[in-house]
C-alpha cells in the first residue's frame, strides 16, 4: 500500500500534504502560549488539527483498507488493521516512557517546589504499579498522549465497521452518528480513564469515532468511483458558507482575545459549543466543510501539490506516525527551553522553526532509508495512514 | 473533612508579626507590577462602596492549596490574609474579615459544592475565586470546566461581587500539565460574564524574571520563606487590584 504498490502516479497528493500540515500545526499548538499558534487551523476555523488529522486518518484507512477488503477475506484485513493498530500502540507506550522519563526528573524538582501539594496529582510515580498498567490499557494518557489511544481504538473498530460500511452503509453510518448523537445530549457517554474517579478520555471516542468512519465510508467511496452526490452545486456553496461563517467567527474572536473591546460575536451562544472532547457539532461542520473545499478546489495532484513548497508537507504527512510522536517529543522541549530562557517571540520563532526542521530532516532520513535499503521491497505500511 | 479557616484579619496579623516576619512590611522593591497590567478588567465599583461604608465586609477565598497557603506553613501567611492585611492598611476605617476556604485538591467543581453550604450563609460582599490549577492536572476537561464556573458563577454573582485569580506560574511543570486550554476557559468565561480576572501567572512570570522571587528553592526552610513572600505580593497586589477604581477616579 505504498506509494509503489497502488503506482506514485495515482497516490493522492492531497492526503499526505493536509496530513503534514495537520502535524505541524500540533507541534506548534502544543507549545503553550506560542505566538505562532495564530496562525495554524485552529485560527481560521472551529476545528484544529486533530479534527483534520482524524478525518485524513479515517479516509485513508477506508481508502487502504477498503481495497484490501476487497482482494483479501475478513480475517486477514483484520489482521493488517490490527497489526497497524499494535504499531500504533508500540509508538504510544514508546511516547509514555519518555514521558515518565521526564516526569521522574521533574518530580525532584517539584517536591522541592511551592507547588508540591498542587501538582501532587501529577506525581504518578507514587503508584508507579497502578500507572504503569493504566497505560498499557490506554486509560492513563498524560497530556498530548490523548490522540493515539483514539485512533488505536478506532482502528480496532475498522473491520467491522467496514464490513458494515460496504454491506449496510446507511444504518451503519446512521449508528456511527446516533453515537456520536448521544454524547452530545449526555456528555458523560466515554469511557473511564486515569487517575481519578471522574476522569474521561479526553478525545471521546464514542463522538469522534462518527468523523473517522464517515470519512472512511469517503474513502472506500473514493476506490468505487465516490459519491456523485458530493459534486452537487447547493452542497459546495453549504460548505464555502459554513467554512466563511466559522472563519470570521474565528479571527472575530481572536481580535477579541487580543483587544479586549472589540466585541465577539454570538461568543456567549458558541463558545460553549466548542467542545473539542465532544467533537461539538461546530467542529464537526467545520472540518467536514473544509475537507469537502479541499477535495472539490484542490487536485489531486498538480503544481502545487508537486512544487518544492508542498515538498516537506507531503514528506512528513506520508511519515505521520514518526513525525508526529517527534512532534510531541519536541513541542514539550521546545516549551522547556521556551521557559527556561523567558523567550520571547524571536525565540519562539526560532524554536518553532527549528522543530519543523528536525520533523522535515526524520521524513527526509525516512525516505531516504527507505530508498536505499529496502528499495526492492518497500515496507508495506509506510504510506498507511497514521 | 473539609477544614475551612475563618477568622478576623487583626489577631492573624499580631500573630503573624509575633511569629516570623519582622514587623516592617515588605519593602519598596518587592512586588512589582507592569504597567498596564489590570488596564482591561473590570472594576468593583460594589466592592468598594461596601469597603468604604465601614459596615463589616466579608470576603471569601475558594481555591486550592495556594489559596490554603500550605506551602508558607499554614492560613496566616496565605495570601487571602496578607490580602486582608493590606486592606486594612490603606482602609484602616473598613472592618474587614477574611473566610479562607482554600483546600489542597480542591476542584472547581468541588469548590461550587460548596457554595450552597459554605460560602452563601456568610453573605460575602466579595468571592475571590482562585482556580483551574487542579482542573488542569487532572485534565478533566476544558469544556467541563468551563460549565462548572459558569454554575458557580449562576450561585454566587446574584449574592456577591466574584473575582477569578487565575494559576500559579511555574517554569517546567507545563511540560507534563496543559494549563492552556484551562487558562483561556477561564479567561472566556470571565470575559463574558465580565468577572475581574486576576492575571496571578503573569505576575509571576513577571516576579521570575525581574528576578524578584525564585520559585525553584531547594531547601525546605528558605521555601518556605519564599512562599510567604510570594503570597505577600500576591495578597498585596490584590489589594490594589480589588480597590484600584479609587485611585483611578482622579485620572478620568
Amino acid at each position: 500500500m505504498t506509494a509503489a504498490t497502488y503506482g506514485a502516479a495515482t497516490r493522492d497528493l492531497r492526503l499526505d500534504f493536509f496530513r503534514g500540515l495537520a502535524l505541524f500545526s500540533i507541534f506548534i499548538d502544543h507549545i503553550p502560549n506560542n505566538f505562532f499558534a495564530r496562525f495554524t487551523i485552529q485560527s481560521f476555523a472551529l476545528a484544529d488539527a486533530a479534527e483534520v488529522f482524524i478525518l485524513i486518518s479515517g479516509y485513508a484507512a477506508g481508502m487502504i483498507y477498503g481495497r484490501v477488503l476487497d482482494r483479501q477475506p475478513l480475517p486477514r484485513a483484520t489482521a493488517r488493521i490490527f497489526h497497524r493498530a499494535w504499531q500504533l500502540y508500540v509508538a504510544h507506550i514508546f511516547l509514555f516512557m519518555l514521558y515518565m522519563a521526564t516526569v521522574a526528573h521533574m518530580t525532584n524538582l517539584l517536591d522541592a517546589s511551592l507547588y508540591a501539594e498542587e501538582f501532587h496529582a501529577a506525581n504518578f510515580l507514587k503508584e508507579p504499579d497502578i500507572a504503569v498498567i493504566m497505560a498499557l490499557t490506554l486509560r492513563f494518557q498524560p497530556v498530548f498522549m490523548n490522540i493515539l489511544p483514539l485512533y488505536i481504538l478506532l482502528l480496532l473498530a475498522l473491520p467491522l465497521m467496514l464490513l458494515g460500511l460496504r454491506r449496510w452503509p446507511v444504518p451503519t453510518l446512521a449508528l456511527s452518528i446516533a453515537l456520536w448523537l448521544a454524547v452530545q445530549i449526555d456528555g458523560t457517554v466515554n469511557l473511564p480513564a486515569y487517575p481519578g474517579a471522574n476522569q474521561r478520555w479526553f478525545f471521546n471516542p464514542f463522538a469522534w469515532q462518527a468523523l473517522f468512519f464517515i470519512s472512511a465510508w469517503f474513502g472506500w467511496r473514493g476506490t468505487r468511483g465516490g459519491s456523485p452526490w458530493l459534486a452537487d452545486r447547493r452542497l459546495f456553496w453549504l460548505a464555502v458558507a459554513v467554512a466563511l461563517a466559522s472563519l470570521v467567527l474565528r479571527v472575530n474572536w481572536t481580535l477579541h482575545i487580543l483587544y479586549d473591546p472589540f466585541p465577539p460575536l454570538f461568543a456567549q451562544t458558541l463558545w460553549p459549543l466548542t467542545s473539542k472532547s465532544d467533537l461539538s457539532p461546530l467542529r464537526f461542520a467545520s472540518v467536514l466543510a473544509l475537507a469537502l473545499l479541499v477535495a472539490r478546489l484542490v487536485p489531486p495532484r498538480g503544481r502545487f501539490l508537486e512544487s518544492g513548497f508542498s515538498k516537506p508537507f507531503v514528506m512528513c504527512g506520508r511519515h505521520s506516525l514518526h513525525v508526529f510522536c517527534l512532534g510531541i517529543l519536541l513541542s514539550m522541549i521546545g516549551h522547556l527551553i521556551i521557559n527556561e530562557l523567558f523567550g520571547g517571540i524571536f525565540l519562539q520563532a526560532v524554536v518553532t522553526a527549528a522543530g519543523i526542521a528536525i520533523m522535515v530532516a526524520l521524513a527526509w532520513l525516512m525516505d531516504w532509508f527507505a530508498a536505499s535499503g529496502t528499495a526492492s521491497k518497500p515496507r508495506e505500511n509506510s504510506g498507511e495512514a497514521q | 473533612m473539609f477544614r475551612s479557616f475563618s477568622f478576623g484579619v487583626a489577631p492573624a496579623v499580631a500573630l503573624a508579626c509575633v511569629l516570623t516576619f519582622p514587623p516592617s512590611p515588605a519593602t519598596a522593591a518587592e512586588c512589582s507590577v507592569p504597567p498596564g497590567i489590570f488596564a482591561l478588567e473590570p472594576a468593583l465599583p460594589r466592592f468598594l462602596a461596601a469597603l468604604k461604608s465601614g459596615e463589616p465586609v466579608i470576603i471569601v477565598a475558594l481555591g486550592d492549596a495556594s489559596t490554603e497557603g500550605r506551602a508558607a506553613g499554614g492560613a496566616d501567611f496565605s495570601w487571602p490574609s496578607q490580602l486582608g492585611t493590606a486592606l486594612d492598611a490603606s482602609f484602616p476605617d473598613a472592618a474587614v474579615t477574611i473566610v479562607n476556604l482554600g483546600k489542597g485538591r480542591q476542584t472547581a467543581a468541588s469548590a461550587v459544592a460548596r457554595i450552597g453550604a459554605e460560602v452563601l450563609p456568610l453573605a460575602p460582599a466579595l468571592v475571590i475565586w482562585e482556580t483551574g490549577t487542579v482542573d488542569a492536572v487532572r485534565n478533566i476537561g476544558p469544556w467541563r470546566f468551563r460549565e462548572t464556573l459558569e454554575a458557580g458563577l449562576g450561585l454566587l454573582r446574584p449574592a456577591a461581587d466574584v473575582v477569578f485569580v487565575d494559576m500559579q506560574f511555574s517554569r517546567r511543570t507545563h511540560a507534563i500539565i496543559d494549563f492552556e486550554p484551562y487558562a483561556r476557559a477561564l479567561g472566556q468565561v470571565a470575559d463574558l460574564n465580565k468577572v475581574p480576572l486576576f492575571p496571578r501567572v503573569e505576575l509571576m512570570r513577571h516576579w521570575s524574571e525581574t528576578g524578584e522571587i525564585d520559585y525553584a528553592v531547594q531547601d525546605k526552610a528558605k521555601r518556605r520563606e519564599t512562599a510567604r513572600l510570594l503570597y505577600r505580593c500576591i495578597g498585596r497586589t490584590l489589594a490594589s487590584f480589588l480597590t484600584r477604581s479609587d485611585r483611578e477616579e482622579t485620572r478620568k
